[in-house]
């Protein structure tokens, strides 16, 4: 095997080895949807990653299902010179029944180890009613939206569902545009497949939050859909992909039903004066840390305020002036998270309070108004007031400063109660001379460093380009040519002789080969007597002579009476031991 | 071949000769480096530095192979101009060692203090690929070794090669040419580096850049000791630089000093000729 095959196997055997020794594993599941009808199927993804193969996976949850298998994938990738390996089981669920359901965990066994999975809750509903398509078509788009009556600056969840049981291709949408309400995408277009009059259709789905700035009623007006039709043609067969069809799509537009929506405006009664147009759900948290704190030192104060509903609307809190205390604000900072069905976020706010003086501080609560559309009322959550103490600190200058070097460069140390260093600069300075004695000796040292250099650097592509010229010219020379030829007549022997099966033909063909390359010949039958001649008069041996002459008289015996002869193969090897003894005695 | 080995021997022994004698002559110079080293920690600045300097007088300067040792002469050099107030030439010194020690932890700190102290704000720009090819990280000496031995290995392989064709010879071959690239290119970046660095340092406390070579010429701006500049040229005694914000103008050249100690010399002999 060659080194470059080996180096090659090395390279696999080495990625495939650190992929297993230092993956981490994990496993997760995931569906493509939290809540579908009866009718639809969900498609369920359980993924492995650190390992290209595991145990099937057993998943939990599944009695409700119709579970067909899907198939797996498995994956390598390189990122950032770090390698990840993953397995993917893709499974498709059909619900029989509606209602709640936990899927999973699922597990899976690697080496004698089991791990588990997560969990994921599926919310299952009847069959879908209000078609507003036709269901008798083969495409229709339907818009739905979560609630009809809304308080202004309520989300809801506005869904476009594309029905198909024709190839498409080349969607583009259309969104209504309403004053007073705005769209904001949700996630990715989702795409699967579900059964309406025990019809199959691919179902491409899209998800809008709706918030209405303004009160009113409004008359969401149909959203379209452009696409190219491709029509199904019985012997379409394997080639019904688009992209196969050599046949030219149609063109198609579609529209959506119309949508009726009441936005009422927020109630006047009750309304908290701190009120800043928060509508949802939302939750306050707040901590200190730490409470008690010595003076000059500081502490924080977190506050989070996290819901659904209009995040981007959260306000910033407000935390009066102390006296005494020194307030810093940092700037807040905003998470927004979406996912399937609605916008949610966290809005996280730090102060660092640092005390002047040493004593109880009293930090007062701070409040947050929203208006909960759920309950038509509005609420106000109000944080926890703390109590801040302050010690009286360390005073500066005092006997716990040590300094840690004596030179005047160096910098010097503060203890701290909780026998934590801090470093302070006091001083600054130029670090010394040097003072060894090898700089004497380095520059008696580098002339003769330079003369090895002058000589290093020209001498071995000289040395090599005068080697290689002179193998040229010596290989050029005929004479020359025709002595190394003569030189590895018997290596050019053996090559062809040892270990072959040869015909007699073949044999005295290569032993006459031999002699004339041998002995700088011109070509030519040789008889076994001229050999005999031939090498005496070379200085060989007459025993070695003889031996070679009656070895080919005897092939030629064999090739003129056509006989088969047995000892073929012994006289190959004999001929291969009295060749070498020639080379051996001629020069 | 014979003859080969004759020669080198006889260069070798040659080459062990001039150390000899070299080792004899600087029996003196280690004496003249304690006293220097005694002149600075009894505060005799000056003195400390004729020392110093004249060691390295003492041995050449235009070497492709330059002893690290130099790099800590001009430390101390520096550090004696330091002590005695003159942060031009303490900075100019520091900047010629940092070619022969660029890694000395003490002469980092030096320059940057130093830099610290200087009035004019301006920020070294930064050469990316001399980065890339540890031009700064790496002597002169060292890329030269590198380099060398590298040349070595490869020509020596490639000669093997004409006699043995094995073919774990053409991977270590291949290893060694990518190897020689990289230290090639890396050691060329510093002689290109050291050979046309045109970084001059502003040595008077405070110096007018003029528009043009003449005293009477309009006063561009003003800039002060330790300040880093290019030089782009000379004329009737008064220079071109360029700041490194690309300001440039006229001043007199005396108040300035190349960091590349060839320039320097040059300088040096200009000033000698135009005495005589």
């Amino acid at each position: 095997m060659s080194l470059k095959k080996i180096f090659y196997i090395f390279c696999i055997f080495f990625l495939a080895f650190s992929a297993d020794a230092f993956a981490d594993i994990s496993i997760d599941l995931t569906l493509d949807r939290s809540s579908v009808v009866l009718t639809d199927t969900i498609v369920m993804k359980v993924t492995v990653t650190g390992k290209q193969k595991s145990s099937f996976p057993e998943i939990e949850g599944l009695a409700s299902f119709n579970v067909v298998k899907g198939g797996t994938a498995s994956r390598v990738e390189f990122v950032n010179g770090s390698m990840n390996s993953e397995v993917e089981y893709i499974f498709y669920l059909t619900p029989l029944k509606p209602g709640k359901f936990v899927v999973g965990p699922a597990q899976v066994r690697i080496k004698n180890k089991v791990y588990s999975s997560n969990s994921v809750k599926l919310t299952v509903s009847k069959a879908r009613n209000n078609q507003a398509g036709n269901e008798s078509s083969p495409l229709f788009l339907e818009a739905r939206i979560s609630k009809n009556n809304l308080y202004l600056n309520q989300n809801a969840l506005y869904t476009l569902r594309l029905f198909m049981r024709e190839q498409v291709s080349n969607i583009s949408l259309e969104m209504p545009e309403v004053e007073g309400l705005v769209f904001e995408s949700l996630a990715e277009p989702q795409k699967y497949s579900t059964s309406i009059n025990e019809k199959r259709y691919e179902v491409i789905e899209l998800k809008y939050i709706l918030m209405p700035k303004k009160p009113g009623i409004y008359s969401i007006p149909a959203a379209g859909m452009r696409m190219t039709v491709y029509k199904r043609n019985r012997r379409d067969g394997f080639f019904e992909d688009p992209f196969f069809n050599m046949r030219k799509g149609k063109p198609a537009y579609l529209s959506s039903n119309e949508i009726q929506l009441d936005v009422k405006n927020l109630p006047k009664q009750n309304r908290p004066n701190n009120f800043s147009g928060l509508v949802g759900r939302f939750d306050v948290k707040a901590n200190l840390d730490p409470v008690e704190v010595k003076a000059n030192e500081s502490a924080t104060l977190t506050i989070i305020v996290q819901g659904r509903g209009n995040v981007r609307q959260i306000p910033d809190l407000k935390l009066s002036d102390i006296k005494g205390l020194k307030i810093y604000q940092d700037k807040p900072r905003l998470n927004i998270n979406k996912n399937e069905s609605a916008i949610s976020g966290e809005k996280i706010m730090k102060w660092a309070i640092v005390p002047e003086k040493s004593g109880e501080y009293i930090i007062p609560s701070m409040a947050l108004a929203f208006f909960d559309p759920e309950k038509g009322l509005y609420r106000e959550l109000k944080t926890e007031s703390f109590s801040l103490k302050s010690n009286p600190g360390a005073d500066a200058g005092s006997s716990d400063l040590i300094s840690i070097s004596g030179d005047n460069h160096a910098g010097q140390v503060k203890t701290k109660n909780n026998n934590k260093q801090e470093i302070t600069r006091i001083g600054k300075d130029i670090f010394p001379v040097h003072t060894s004695v090898d700089p004497v000796k380095g520059l008696r040292q580098q002339e003769f460093f330079n003369k090895i250099f002058i000589l290093l650097l020209p001498a071995p592509p000289f040395i090599f380009l005068a080697l290689l010229a002179g193998r040229k010219l010596f290989k050029n020379n005929n004479k020359n040519i025709l002595n190394i030829r003569s030189r590895n007549a018997g290596k050019n022997f053996l090559k062809k002789v040892q270990g072959r099966d040869l015909s007699p033909e073949e044999i005295h063909a290569a032993v006459l080969n031999y002699l004339n390359t041998r002995f700088l010949l011109k070509g030519g039958l040789l008889t076994p007597n001229e050999v005999y001649d031939l090498l005496i008069n070379r200085g060989a041996s007459p025993e070695t002579a003889s031996m070679l002459k009656n070895s080919i008289a005897q092939i030629e015996s064999v090739i003129f009476t056509g006989e088969k002869s047995n000892s073929l193969a012994q006289i190959q090897d004999e001929l291969t031991g009295i060749l070498k003894s020639v080379d051996q005695e001629v020069k | 071949m014979r003859f080969c080995i004759t020669v080198s021997l006889l260069f070798l022994l040659s080459v062990n000769t001039v150390c000899a004698l070299d080792g004899d002559v600087d029996g003196g110079s280690e004496n003249i480096f304690f006293k220097a080293n005694q002149f600075y920690f009894n505060g005799e600045f000056e003195k400390a530095v004729q020392l110093y300097e004249s060691i390295l007088k003492n041995h050449q300067s235009n070497l492709i192979f330059q002893s690290e040792s130099r790099g800590e002469l001009f430390y101390n050099i520096g550090n004696c101009y330091f002590r005695s107030g003159q942060k031009g030439n303490a900075l100019l010194n520091y900047e010629r060692a940092r070619r022969f020690i660029p890694r000395d932890a003490d002469l980092k700190y030096n320059i940057e203090y130093v830099h610290d102290l200087t009035e004019d704000n301006l920020s070294q720009p930064e050469n990316i690929i001399s980065e890339i090819f540890g031009v700064n990280f790496f002597s002169q000496t060292e890329l030269a070794t590198v380099f060398c031995l590298v040349n070595l290995m490869l020509f020596l392989f490639l000669t093997i090669r004409i006699f043995f064709r094995a073919e774990w010879i053409f991977y270590v071959i291949i290893i060694f040419s990518i190897c020689w690239i990289v230290s090639g290119i890396s050691f060329g970046i510093m002689l290109k580096q050291t050979i046309f660095d045109d970084r001059v340092v502003i040595l008077a406390k405070e110096v007018d850049v003029l528009a043009g070579p003449d005293k009477e010429d309009t006063l561009l701006f003003k800039v002060h000791e330790g300040t880093l500049a290019y030089q782009e040229r000379n004329e009737s005694g008064f220079s071109l630089i360029r700041l490194p914000d690309s300001k440039r103008g006229w001043l007199v050249s005396s108040a300035i000093e190349a960091i590349y100690m060839a320039g320097a010399i040059q300088k040096q002999e200009l000033e000698g000729a135009k005495l005589e």
